[in-house]
């Protein structure tokens, strides 16, 4: 897989790293929406995302970061808020299943909350912050070299001098 | 890039280890409600006496009657270890077959329906049904969405005796039924009685209804039909080695007790 040069902090401009910042506190301004509609928050990260991608890769890997990371807390979130309602209406019982899905979302609302603040510190100072697994997919999103030959490929190299 | 999605496999692990930890873990109740059982229990002692009241009942007792409804209650609580109610079991003067729960532990029972009885296991199984609805607060759910909270726990007499009404003429819908009905058998069970008996007294209400003679009792006036639940409370599954015995409570003395009174 090959892939664009990583630029370093100096090489980043001012406005690039707001913008990257602005990917994570995103969910800050989408918050008051999204705690009835946890849905909110992932529709807000995606227009962020298609409007901030041409601003150059910096930006788009913080931006994919900040929806990719969202979204398993998104749709946990919308999960219980539907399976709360579903049993209020129904008046079906809130089962141990539902309140370990209940606390595990509770922590990963937590450890996101955590890991977005330091990704908008990291963004702000022009550093790169790689969350688990959706750190790394995001810069390889970012950051590969679309028209690069695939590893099967023959390829037309110059003479070893 | 396989690296990649192992990454995605830990997270799901973390996960998946962590929903089956806390549902292992923590134990939390199946109907929340926004009353504390302090507050349903202060409601139910508030609402007893005005539903006596309006329907000119009289709670039957002496001290026959009183000690054998002691004795019923200490048993059933004996199995009832996690229970947050402390149960009491009136009998009341009342020529209408009929038993309700009311928030906060209490069952009103009416003479018309102990007299229907021909065992005491018909009995407690009538009771475990009611306990049902208490335990899975179903009663205090209902009047929390129908009539508030803020309402439901005014001291306005006028507003509690419309609220006591609106208890009466509260209908369950077919899953909490269901849900009593199911709670009573395992309960009876749990007792070491019968505990498809309460199929039995569906039967002589069936045979009662045809006369029309009970068109509000809670029992049967919703929506499962009797057919349905004579049906689902016989295929309760029992356990192979279940061997059901007699109730130690006195049914002929407490029919004759309440007889005289």
């Amino acid at each position: 897989m090959e892939l664009y040069p990583i630029p370093q902090p100096t090489e980043i401009s001012e406005r690039e790293k707001e913008d990257a910042m602005g990917a994570y506190l995103m969910m800050f301004a989408s918050a008051a929406l999204g705690l009835p509609f946890p849905i909110f928050n992932l529709i807000a990260s995606v227009i962020y995302y298609f409007v901030n991608k041409s601003k150059g890769r910096f930006v788009q890997f913080h931006s994919l970061q900040s929806l990719y990371s969202q979204l398993p807390v998104s749709i946990l979130n919308s999960i219980l808020v539907i399976w709360a309602l579903v049993n209020w209406i129904k008046n079906h019982p809130f089962t141990n299943l539902f309140w370990g899905l209940l606390f595990t979302a509770i922590i990963f609302n937590i450890v996101y909350f955590i890991f977005s603040i330091v990704g908008a510190v990291k963004a702000h100072n022009g550093r790169f912050y790689y969350f688990l697994f959706f750190g790394k997919l995001s810069f390889i999103q970012a950051y590969r070299k679309k028209d690069a030959p695939k590893a099967n490929e023959l390829v037309n190299e110059p003479p070893k001098f | 890039m396989k690296k990649v999605f192992v990454e995605l496999l830990i997270l799901l692990g973390i996960g998946g280890i962590l929903w089956a930890i806390f549902a292992l873990v923590i134990k939390l109740p199946e109907r929340p409600t926004l009353i504390s059982a302090e507050t349903e229990k202060a409601i139910g002692s508030k609402m007893y006496n005005q539903i006596l009241e309006m329907n000119g009942y009289e709670a039957i007792n002496n001290q026959i009657i009183d000690s054998i409804l002691l004795a019923t209650e200490d048993s059933l609580m004996a199995n009832l270890p996690n229970s947050q109610f402390t149960y009491n079991i009136s009998i009341v003067n009342s020529e209408t077959v009929n038993a309700f729960a009311l928030p906060g532990g209490y069952i009103i029972i009416t003479k018309k329906m102990v007299q229907l009885c021909d065992t005491p296991e018909e009995l407690l199984s009538v009771i475990c049904h009611e306990i049902g609805h208490i335990e899975k607060r179903h009663v205090i759910t209902r009047l929390v969405k129908e009539v508030g909270l803020k309402l439901l726990t005014s001291n306005d007499s006028y507003v509690s005796g419309e609220i006591a009404r609106q208890l009466l003429s509260q209908k369950f819908n077919r899953s909490q039924e269901e849900e009593a009905d199911m709670f009573s058998c395992s309960l009876m069970l749990k007792m070491g009685l019968e505990p498809r008996t309460l199929a039995t007294v569906f039967r002589k209400l069936k045979e009662q209804n045809s006369n029309n003679e009970l068109q509000n009792f809670e029992l049967i006036s919703s929506h499962p039909n009797l057919d349905k639940r004579i049906s689902y409370v016989l295929a309760y599954k029992i356990p192979h080695n279940f061997k059901a015995q007699k109730s130690s409570l006195n049914l002929n003395l407490l029919k004759e007790e309440i007889s005289n009174n």
